[in-house]
């Protein structure tokens, strides 16, 4: 291995390549098709970066998708691809709404608490289904819970319909919950609410957790063989249950944090496709470290955002951000394949290079032939 | 194939010079140390990786296979290490698998029904067309691949340690049914570390040594010590000696254990015996008289019927592996899959699953991971496993190294119980020495240990005392192994112990 795939590993080349064209598919998309090519541009490309309330938004709305990727992260290393995390969301969303709608003249320092807990004990309730149909029934756990998750849906849909909804909304969306219930803005004038810092803070509980602690050595070592975790005598089964409890409960932490500040309303078409989507892919996009976790959900939150700003302005349709999240995984899957790495790492090298070249021209024999690097690349 | 020149760093092990030349029908043999490189050598003529330099020529012409199904395509045909028949298709749809053109070309099935039903009966195939793949044993599994391969017209066929989880009556089986697909022409590359494997299979013989092919003889005119000099310069490991066992408490009481099988036939019947601290007891039998059973069930890998399994009288019968490895259990039963390595997690991780748990190498609640690599390089040290980095993949190690992990951790642990199936099988001489003075040593410190022994010699140089076992029942007990007793009477079923002289080993 050289000095350049030392500094600059080829698993953090893969995912700036796949990132790089996600954003590159936008540009040409837009450029393609929109008449009014500067303004659609600098809405969808620097509109978070316009002013500091914009960042904030951009950072306050991708906190949600922050607790949900960091759920799927976890399951993920165990093995367990669940997709109850979803439904963890929505559930704890639609019942934190209902109860803050419902204790209108409680005080706050009541009602924020008991908001969190509801929303950690539903997501966790939701995640444990599946688990248990996996450990005791060995039902398959992706598709028992994506099933779940439509159940899920409908039952969160019926009760915004009879108990939530307000009639002069344009769209099914809940009555809005009233500001005083909102998690407290820790930065002013931004947006950025106490959920961001949680977000945070779990993300380094998460990362301490996975590579730096005991239950982290037996989700990993559950995930990467069950037969060892069962020769060594760690309960697969237990540890698979432990690991989805934690992905629910986080998740459910997320869905209280969008409604308590990210998104006042709850609306039927609003946070299940977007969110449940940023959430695994920015898990995914990061190989499901913790630690990358919020970097990553940040930036599906910016296609996304760029995408709605640009559709609120100019009728584009919003889809355009999951399409671009696509290429993104798409892009980052194929370079996983050594032929196509190959070649990207010729072309960072070059890039390399260059800039090199045009600093000085001495210290050039450091190169090596990429034959050479492929053997990092190999996972 | 003629100097190939491979410089494969990753996975330790490096191909400097190595040439083979294979006729058509014959049986070469590729015999190595664990790590001298021939895996490494056969992935380069499969395809499977890419060599750095030297020809490769087939039938005269100079090939380069990219990839195994390249190299397929040519009629190179590597046999998986794990079964690659498809286990929810039968025998003979196995064999017909890839035989279509491509994916729409129609098949002619009836005809194809008849060449394969000919074919297994011409080869004496145990398995019938209809039986489906994963109802088959690992032995006949592998046999349908060879099969396979020479259905699909392959002229050299290539099997990596193949034989390594066989007896020796399976091992028979498949020796003669490639001498009869040689015998149809096709090459046969035989890959493996045991000189007697070799000079009864094959022809010719390659020995391979830190990634050079130091001289191919002909097996006719080669002796077995000739070869074993041949595949390690250095003098081979002193034989391993032992003291006279101090014996201790009783550790392990097994009281009329009984478990059934798949098909509720009872696998192991009423059996009873204990085993004391400073001891190795042997458990001998036949492969199928349930002494890996024994283990399971002692281990808490499998679940009893009846009786009463005892450890410093804590009954651990109902206990999982997790209970019995809190009362300090330690086992190593090596199975095809090699259940106690994750290829994907690192070295280090594998090595001390113990001591991840254990609250002593953790500081402020967290992982001490300097503590953790100080002792996973102290264990790496000691038992010699060949690796560059503790951090590096388990899935870089060789044969041998792998098994010296798992012995190193299990090992390691301070076990009061020691239960041990056939624990040097698949390594060289010099790794089995090794792990075993590893044992003496345990047994020395007063561990209990539970013998499955891998073969003779291993039994002669380890047991204190020996437990026979025949269908299930023990019909023999010595409570003193000189080396050299007949035990073959016993084994057999033939004869049996009277009921006085087997009470003897339930001392309490």
């Amino acid at each position: 291995m050289n000095k350049f795939n030392e500094k600059f590993p080829p698993s953090a080349q893969r995912r700036l390549t796949a990132c790089l064209a996600g954003l590159a598919f936008c540009l040409l998309v837009i450029l393609l098709t929109e008449p009014a090519k500067g303004a659609a541009l600098k809405t969808f490309f620097a509109g978070p970066f316009s002013s500091l309330a914009a960042f904030g938004g951009l950072i306050s709305a991708a906190t949600p998708a922050v607790f949900l990727a960091l759920g799927v992260s976890v399951v993920f290393q165990c093995r367990r691809y669940s997709f109850a995390v979803i439904g963890s969301f929505l559930l704890s969303s639609g019942l934190v709404t209902m109860f803050l709608l419902r204790g209108n003249e409680k005080p706050g320092w009541y009602l924020i608490p008991a908001a969190l807990v509801i929303a950690v004990a539903a997501g966790a309730a939701v995640a444990v289904i599946p688990a248990w149909l996996a450990v005791r029934r060995r039902v398959n756990v992706t598709l028992s819970s994506l099933l779940l998750n439509y159940l899920i849906l409908q039952a969160v849909s019926f009760l915004l319909m009879y108990s939530m909804r307000d009639p002069a909304a344009g769209q099914a969306a809940s009555f809005e919950i009233p500001q005083r219930m909102w998690l407290a803005e820790i930065i002013p004038s931004t947006g950025i609410r106490f959920g961001t810092l949680l977000a945070a803070a779990a993300a380094v509980i998460l990362y301490l957790l996975l590579y730096h602690g005991r239950l982290g050595y037996g989700i990993r070592a559950v995930g990467a063989s069950e037969s060892l975790a069962g020769y060594v005598g760690l309960s697969a089964g237990a540890v698979a249950m432990t690991t989805q409890l934690l992905a629910g409960a986080l998740a459910g932490l997320g869905g209280a944090v969008e409604m308590m500040g990210v998104q006042p309303r709850y609306i039927w078409n609003g946070a299940f496709p977007a969110i449940s989507f940023v959430g695994v892919l920015a898990a995914v996009l990061v190989d499901y470290n913790p630690a990358w976790v919020p970097l990553s959900a940040l930036f599906f939150t910016y296609l996304w955002s760029g995408a709605s700003a640009l559709s609120a302005q100019s009728g584009f349709p919003a889809e355009l951000a999951l399409a671009a999240a696509a290429v993104v995984v798409l892009v980052l899957f194929a370079l996983r394949d050594a032929r196509v790495a190959d070649s990207t790492v010729r072309f960072f090298e070059k890039l390399a290079r260059g800039r090199k070249a045009a600093a000085s021209s001495a210290d050039a024999g450091s190169e090596k032939p990429a034959a050479e690097q492929r053997e990092g690349e190999v996972e | 194939m003629e100097h190939i020149c491979k410089a494969y760093t990753e996975g330790f092990v490096t191909i400097k010079d190595a040439s083979l030349t294979l006729m058509q029908g014959e049986i070469h043999g590729l015999l190595g140390e664990n790590g001298a490189g021939k895996s490494t050598f056969v992935k380069i003529i499969s395809g499977l990786l890419a060599p750095d330099g030297g020809t490769f020529e087939l039938m005269g012409k100079p090939v380069a296979p990219q990839s195994p199904v390249e190299a397929a395509g040519l009629g190179i045909v590597k046999l998986q290490k794990r079964s690659g028949l498809v286990p929810s298709l039968t025998v003979e749809e196995n064999m017909l698998l890839g035989r279509q053109k491509n994916s729409f070309s129609p098949l002619d099935r009836k005809k194809m029904r008849r060449e394969v039903g000919a074919l297994l009966e011409e080869f004496h195939m145990d398995p019938g067309p209809g039986d489906l793949a994963l109802h088959l044993t690992a032995e006949d599994a592998l046999e349908t691949e060879v099969l396979k391969a020479y259905y699909a017209g392959a002229h050299l066929i290539i099997l990596d340690e193949p034989a390594s989880y066989f007896s020796l009556a399976q091992t028979e089986e498949l020796f003669t049914l490639l001498r009869r697909v040689a015998a149809k022409g096709v090459a046969i590359l035989y890959v493996s570390n045991q000189v007697r494997e070799m000079l009864e299979l094959c022809d010719k013989i390659t020995v391979m040594e830190g990634g050079v092919t130091t001289a191919t003889l002909a097996a006719a005119d080669t002796s077995p010590q000739q070869l074993q000099r041949r595949m390690v310069q250095e003098n081979k490991a002193p034989k391993v000696r032992k003291t006279r066992a101090k014996l201790g408490d009783t550790v392990l009481k097994v009281r009329g254990l009984s478990t059934f099988g798949d098909a509720q036939r009872p696998v192991l019947n009423k059996v009873s015996f204990s085993v004391r601290a400073g001891e190795i007891l042997a458990v001998v039998g036949k492969p199928d008289s349930g002494t890996r059973e024994l283990c399971e069930v002692v281990a808490g890998l499998a679940s009893a019927v009846a009786g009463k399994v005892l450890v410093f009288d804590d009954d651990i019968t109902g206990d999982s592996v997790h209970g019995t490895r809190e009362l300090g259990v330690s086992f190593l039963i090596s199975t095809p899959q090699r259940i106690g390595v994750a290829p994907a997690l690192s070295i280090q991780e594998n090595l001390l699953p113990y001591q991840y748990t254990n609250p002593a190498y953790r500081s402020h609640g967290l992982l001490d991971k300097e503590k953790l690599k100080a002792e996973a390089d102290r264990l790496i040290e000691e038992y010699d496993i060949r690796c560059a980095d503790a951090q590096e993949n388990a899935a870089v190690l060789s044969t041998s190294s792998a098994q010296k992990l798992l012995a190193a951790r299990e090992f390691s642990n301070e076990p009061v119980l020691l239960v041990a199936y056939r624990p040097t099988f698949g390594t060289s001489e010099e790794t089995a020495a090794f792990l075993e003075k590893k044992l003496i040593e345990l047994r020395d410190e007063g561990t209990a240990i539970l013998l499955v022994p891998t073969d003779w010699d291993e039994f002669a140089t380890l047991a204190d005392s020996a437990l026979v076992l025949d269908k299930g029942q023990v019909s023999a007990y010595l409570p003193k192994v000189q080396g050299g007793e007949e035990l073959d009477a016993y084994i057999n079923g033939e004869s049996r112990m009277s009921a006085e002289e087997l009470e003897a080993v339930c001392f309490e």
